[in-house]
């Protein structure tokens, strides 16, 4: 049996000094009785069994005091009992399904590991980048169809996140939490913390690893470097996770819509446990992968997805009222200086309209005609992105009020203000964050409040949307409340602003779905929400949410543009790693004692009740005697 | 008293003044004395007349009675005798229970000399024999110097021995002649059979069973708990026996059977059984004895 503070035995040579003191008293009192003859008489097997004890035992006192130092020393040390683990009622499963979980046989024995492990209620949860609650305080029955069809990610794991997580959730009270995993990728604190923390929630808390070092190849880290020509330089580096030397063949695969498909194939040589880096120079814009050819244990990183936003260059109509041989407006200037884009100005459509990615429509006085209007509104429905521009003809010309309709916000009225700051919100954080905005005074502005399913971007503080956005048809439709009118009784100041340019540059490339290279190519497990419903196909199926969680290496199509997902992560590839958490030495120990903590409490607790008792026994005894 | 082992407590003896002893059968003694006898003969009691036979004693002719009915008729008298009082004293060892004052030996004593004392007052004869595994038997005695000198004797007398009923009796069967009152005083920690047969050798005299005993004896003091080496007070055999409730329990048990088989002795053999604890005062004993109580 294992202790847990065995010093406390050592209290256990209190019996020896216990035993000499009981020799050395006095010998059984004396007493002379004159009626012995009923001594006697008392039934001769109750006196010879009393003869017999009365050999061994001197005294009932010594033997309580014996037995109270014997409950004592083990109540320090404290005996680990495993009680709760076979038939516990409340079971808690974290089973590891990250991408180290694909080797071949691992699942399968979490999955055999699990069902051993069912309780009466069971809450399931995949531990992959974030902890995944597959099925709460379900039966038995249904706990194992949901073990059955669990599959492995290609995500890091996170299994102390997901510790937490249960171990936060105050219904898992009393429940022991079984977490299953190859523990190849363990960034967190020590087990013993873990372990801590859960005996401390009332709750037990067992490790169980499955899974041997298995050699693989993977692609761990992968690196994009604009050539300022259109391409990409991409490096990434191969390790090669084994004692042995690999030779491996590697191939790149740029599939695009500007240019034709190329494939490169290179062979390397790596040492054990070596790493090799790889440079690919000239990728082309548009999808490409870069693949380890060579068959392993895990999959998903022998290939890398790369993903370069096609810059087609936009073409971009604003329909307005002010004439640009006389003046030409803050809008016009800023728009002109987006890179790649053709920008027209003119009053009415063309009629090769069509042509155009963009409309922006900014009537500072007088409005466009009704069949132009009509026209904007069918072009926008067809899945075209249109931007319009909060002036107060928008307000107070009833033709241009057909374009209510697309629009991401109702038109309430205008109100002359100055009292109010302007505030990014949603993506607009992120995207208008080199903005300054707390430069910019309003007062005059048209109260927009945004429709439902539209994202807002901006806002005046407390009183509408200035910003907002939303899709029709894949297209993107657009509502600035910033009106560039700068002559003497300008909106605002925002077009003197030095960032104005910026915040138009900013604004369609998220319209148009054109991202930093560093948001088209990310790495699993992450998660990202959307300002509204977003169309979304993955590498496997297609949906349509408000967020993603990229748990798949490869392309996920996102409206207008392409993320790469992979998952480079070196410690997850690492499935031949000897220093995972190695619950066969040390640990086992510390999972063991952890295990059996709250067990030596327990114990601890009846063990202190009967000393109780015993104490009052022994009371009792010597009150009777009136030796108290 | 000087050179005294035992005490015996004499004070009460002049608050019996006012008692007698009553007798419920008749006395066969030799002497004459202040009882009635079980034959008819001299004494100044009629009993009754019966027709005058030729032979009989003419001052015994009812002459009255010839005068009223013409008829001789001899008148009958109660014979008085003088009563004969056997005391049997235990004084084996386990009399000498409990340490404290006064012991089993004293208490009986004192009693002994109180029931003396009232046959004394009567003229009567009384004689007070310890018994143990033998008798110390002596003449009977009369009169008040004598009764002090049995006080002396008694207070001196060495208490020690096994209790031996049974021989005692065998002893005394054939030295006590005439029909006497016998008080057998003892604990009566002996043999039940040995106290059966003591009684029946007795039992043609009027026999009175006295039992004493000390609270002691019988409810062991709390105190007494654990490992206790008992040794027997006449035997001296030594027993190590772990005192609990349970143990006190049985003890008490056995007495209470030993006293259930004496009472059943009594009443089989239809004498007075007295069960008298020696914290009673012994006025309250004597008066018990006697049956003023």
């Amino acid at each position: 049996m294992d202790y847990e503070f065995p010093l406390g035995l050592a209290a256990l040579a209190g019996i020896i000094p216990l035993t000499i003191i009981y020799l050395l008293k006095p010998r059984p009192k004396q007493v002379i009785l004159p009626s012995l003859m009923f001594v006697k008489k008392i039934s001769q097997d109750v006196l010879d069994s009393r003869r017999k004890i009365t050999k061994k035992i001197t005294d009932p006192l010594f033997f309580l005091q014996l037995l109270a130092l014997i409950l004592v020393s083990i109540a320090i040390a404290g005996p680990m009992l495993d009680e709760i683990s076979e038939n516990s009622e409340k079971i808690v499963l974290v089973i590891d399904s990250s991408a180290s979980m694909t080797v071949p046989d691992r699942l399968n024995d979490a999955r055999s590991i699990a069902m051993e492990s069912l309780g009466e209620e069971n809450t399931i949860i995949a531990a992959e980048s974030i902890p995944v609650v597959l099925a709460k305080a379900v039966d038995a029955a249904n706990a194992k169809e949901v073990i059955s069809s669990l599959n492995a990610k290609n995500t890091p794991s996170d299994v102390p996140k997901s510790i937490l997580t249960v171990v936060n959730d105050k219904e898992n009270q009393n429940a022991k939490i079984v977490v299953i995993s190859d523990f190849e990728n363990w960034v967190g604190r020590a087990p013993e913390t873990y372990i801590k923390i859960a005996n401390a929630q009332d709750m037990q808390l067992e490790f169980l690893q499955v899974g041997g070092p298995t050699a693989n190849c993977a692609i761990i880290s992968g690196y994009l470097k604009d050539r300022n020509d259109g391409t990409y330089e991409y490096t990434c580096t191969v390790k090669n996770f084994n004692s042995e030397r690999a030779k491996l063949d590697v191939q790149l695969e740029s599939k695009s819509g500007l240019f034709s498909t190329q494939k490169i194939s290179n062979s390397i040589s790596v040492d054990g446990f070596g790493a090799q880096q790889i440079k690919f120079s000239s990728i082309p814009q548009g999808a490409s992968t870069v693949e380890i050819l060579n068959k392993d244990a895990v999959p998903c990183d022998n290939l890398a997805y790369i993903s370069i936003p096609e810059l087609t260059p936009k073409k971009i109509l604003i329909l307005t009222d002010l004439d640009p041989a006389v003046s030409k407006s803050p809008l016009i200037t800023a728009l002109s200086l987006i890179p790649d884009t053709v920008v027209d100005v003119r009053y009415d459509l063309p009629k090769d309209f069509a042509k155009y990615d963009t409309f922006v429509i900014d009537c500072e006085h007088k409005p466009l005609s009704k069949s132009t209007i009509q026209k904007v509104v069918t072009y926008a429905k067809s899945g075209k992105d249109l931007v319009v521009i909060g002036n107060g003809c928008l307000y107070n010309s009833s033709e241009m009020h057909g374009l209510y309709p697309v629009l991401p916000v109702n038109i309430v009225s205008i109100k002359e203000d100055n009292s109010h700051t302007i505030e990014t919100a949603g993506s607009g954080k992120h995207i208008f964050e080199d903005i300054s905005f707390n430069e910019v005074y309003l007062h005059r502005y048209l109260i927009a409040v945004p429709r439902e399913n539209a994202a807002v971007l901006a806002e005046l503080e407390g009183v509408g949307s200035l910003v907002s956005t939303w899709n029709i048809n894949n297209g993107t439709i657009t509502y600035v409340g910033l009106s560039d009118d700068i002559e003497s009784e300008a909106w605002n100041n925002f077009p003197t602003v030095p960032t104005y340019p910026v915040f138009w540059a900013k604004l369609l490339k998220y319209i148009w779905g054109i991202d930093d290279i560093s948001e088209t190519n990310v790495n699993t497990g992450r998660y990202q929400a959307f300002d509204q419903d977003t169309g979304i196909k993955t590498p496997t199926e297609t949906i349509n949410s408000k967020f993603i969680y990229y748990d798949e290496c490869g392309l996920y199509n996102l409206g207008q543009k392409t993320v790469a997902a992979n998952l480079y992560d070196s410690a997850e590839s690492n499935t031949f790693t000897e220093k995972r958490l190695n619950l066969a030495g040390e640990n086992a120990e510390i999972q063991k004692e952890n295990l059996q903590t709250r067990s030596a409490d327990k114990v601890r607790k009846y063990l202190i009740y009967a000393l109780l008792l015993l104490l009052i026994i022994e009371n009792l005894i010597m009150f009777r005697r009136k030796i108290i | 008293m000087a050179g005294a082992k035992n005490k015996i407590d004499t004070s009460f003896l002049t608050q019996l003044d006012k008692y007698t002893l009553p007798l419920k059968n008749r006395v066969t003694a030799v002497y004459s004395g202040n009882h009635i006898s079980t034959k008819k003969g001299s004494g100044l009691e009629l009993v009754d007349h019966r027709k005058y036979n030729p032979g009989d004693p003419l001052k015994k002719i009812d002459w009255n009675l010839y005068a009223r009915t013409e008829k001789l008729y001899i008148r009958r008298f109660e014979e008085d005798k003088t009563l004969n009082m056997v005391i049997l004293l235990d004084a084996s060892s386990s009399m000498l229970f409990p340490e404290s004052d006064p012991n089993k030996f004293e208490y009986a004593s004192t009693i002994a000399i109180g029931v003396s004392y009232l046959v004394m007052r009567c003229s009567d004869q009384y004689m007070i024999a310890t018994f143990t595994d033998n008798v110390d038997y002596t003449k009977a005695h009369k009169g008040r110097d004598e009764f002090l000198r049995t006080i002396e004797n008694l207070s001196t007398i060495s208490v020690n021995g096994k209790t031996k009923l049974a021989d005692s009796a065998d002893f005394l069967y054939s030295r006590i002649k005439s029909k006497s009152m016998v008080l057998i005083i003892s604990d009566f920690l002996d043999n039940p059979d040995s106290i059966r047969h003591a009684v029946h050798r007795l039992s043609r005299h009027e026999l009175v069973l006295v039992h004493l005993y000390d609270e002691t004896e019988l409810n062991l003091p709390e105190t007494m708990d654990g490992i206790v080496k008992f040794t027997d007070s006449e035997t001296n055999e030594e027993i190590n026996v772990s005192v609990g409730p349970q143990f006190k329990k049985e003890y008490l048990a056995e007495y209470g059977k030993h006293m259930a088989e004496l009472d059943r002795i009594a009443y089989d053999f239809k004498i007075p059984y007295f069960n008298i604890s020696i914290k009673n005062q012994p006025i309250d004993a004597v008066l018990t004895i006697i049956g003023e109580r």
